[in-house]
């Protein structure tokens, strides 16, 4: 099986990522992130979109504890810290136990034979 | 072609209507996901991996009509996620219906047959299930990493069918694809009277748990061509034959990702159903800002240059058909005589 590209479990990043590149990682990453703002600490929650591009970039979450969608301009960003288990990745385990329990009685009857 | 007349004449007069505005860029389907959860995880899918509080959340019925208005399209497709875990399911397609659309509800259909069971739906010429069958039964509860889902799958459609709805099927193909089992599969479907399948290969989605079992292009081809040579007179296809023939490399089209263009909670999917390189807030945003020049086969985007998927080439083919001459004639000679 090919390495899984998602970035397993929590996972602190290089002093010199910067935030642009944080927030990139973070909406590829399929698990909640904690970001770190200057004004108003810190917010927990899925980055589902971000917009590097816009005239005053930001990224977008649904906050876990109230579902609430927040806005966050990149500029008040301080750090991303990838706090939340990755689903992908816990896909991919799911499926490989699964291929194991599908694997296991063809090995038991060419062993058998 | 399993596809009704009315269907076809209504998306023939949408595309006449956009080439008449000399529009370049339009929507043919619209993919509405109201949500994201699912009741399987299939080997190939990399649409429902998200954090649990993500997964319980759903469009509302007004904002799945907002997003319809918006975009224009005739045909809705409701993929997922399992749209029949969405509590207003039945309001939603009822709602659809009455304003015009033609409906395709994806489903995996183990709820299918306890969702008519309670009437939730009613029998229109506009509204199939699509339901979701990857092969024979082996090759399916393989796909969908669970035993007995082809016969629940198989005993919802006999279901369908009896009740008077329409039924389609939606066949995702890859590399473990054997012909002959295909050719039997479709066997298989028309058996039960579905009115047409669709077929697709499957995408190479960077998130989905089986990532050894994608097909490359040339694979594609060969795999097509060898699954539609001497294509049965009772087959049965819900998708335009030009789209067909491109699977067998014998017609090559670019892709046109605002074909089908994608509203899901996190708003219009940017670039396709497929890739997700950000989310607009409008279609028109959508339609307007995105950077169509980086995606496709010709961009030399990577992420692009194996992917054949009905989502961005069944409407090139559909405006090749209904936009040209030689399209509409290639069309309806396939059509008529069943070669592809």
């Amino acid at each position: 099986m090919r390495e899984h590209p998602s970035q397993p479990g929590a996972a602190s990043q290089p002093a010199d990522t910067s935030i642009e590149e944080l927030v990139e990682r973070a909406f590829h990453y399929r698990g909640d992130v904690t970001i770190r703002t200057g004004d108003r600490g810190s917010l927990t929650g899925y980055l589902f979109n971000r917009n590097s591009g816009a005239s005053e970039p930001y990224a977008q979450l649904f906050e876990t504890s109230t579902g609430q969608e927040v806005c966050v301009p990149y500029r008040t960003i301080t750090d991303v810290q990838f706090t939340g288990r990755d689903a992908a990745a816990a896909s991919a385990e799911r499926f490989e136990a699964f291929q194991d329990r599908q694997e296991r009685p063809s090995r038991a009857n060419t062993q058998a034979k | 072609m399993g596809v009704p007349v009315s269907q076809a004449l209504t998306v023939a007069f949408h595309v006449m209507k956009q080439r008449l505005a000399r529009r370049e860029r339009y929507p043919l389907v619209l993919m509405l996901e109201p949500l994201l959860r699912c009741n399987l995880a299939c080997a190939g899918c990399g649409k429902i991996q998200y954090p649990p509080h993500v997964l319980k959340r759903a469009l509302t019925v007004e904002q799945c009509m907002e997003a319809v208005e918006e975009c224009g399209a005739p045909i809705v497709s409701i993929p997922g996620g399992e749209p029949l875990l969405y509590p207003h399911i039945g309001e939603l397609v009822e709602e659809l219906t009455r304003s015009g659309k033609y409906v395709y509800l994806c489903t995996n259909a183990l709820l299918l047959k306890q969702k008519l069971e309670e009437n939730v739906f009613s029998p229109s010429k506009r509204l199939s299930f699509s339901v979701h069958m990857d092969g024979l039964r082996h090759e399916h509860d393989a796909s969908v990493c669970r035993d007995g889902v082809y016969d629940i799958a198989v005993e919802a459609i006999r279901e369908a069918v009896r009740r008077g709805f329409r039924v389609t099927t939606n066949t995702t193909l890859f590399n473990s694809a054997e012909p002959m089992r295909v050719r039997d599969f479709f066997d298989a479907m028309m058996d039960l009277e579905v009115e047409g399948m669709m077929v697709s290969p499957g995408f190479n989605y960077d998130k989905a748990p089986d990532q050894d079992s994608f097909l490359e292009r040339e694979r594609t081809q060969q795999l097509f061509s060898r699954i539609l040579a001497d294509r049965k007179k009772n087959w049965r296809f819900n998708q335009s034959p030009l789209f067909l023939q491109f699977l067998m490399g014998k017609r090559d089209y670019e892709c046109t990702p605002w074909g089908n263009p994608l509203y899901t909670i996190f708003g219009w999917q940017r670039p396709c159903y497929l890739l997700q390189d950000g989310y607009a807030a409008t279609f028109r945003e959508l339609m307007d800002d995105t950077a169509w020049e980086e995606y496709g086969r010709a961009s030399g985007n990577h992420q692009c240059q194996d992917c054949m998927v009905h989502s961005g080439y069944e409407p090139s083919a559909v405006h090749e058909t209904f936009a040209t001459w030689r399209g509409l004639r290639d069309s309806a000679a396939a059509t008529l005589s069943g070669k592809l």
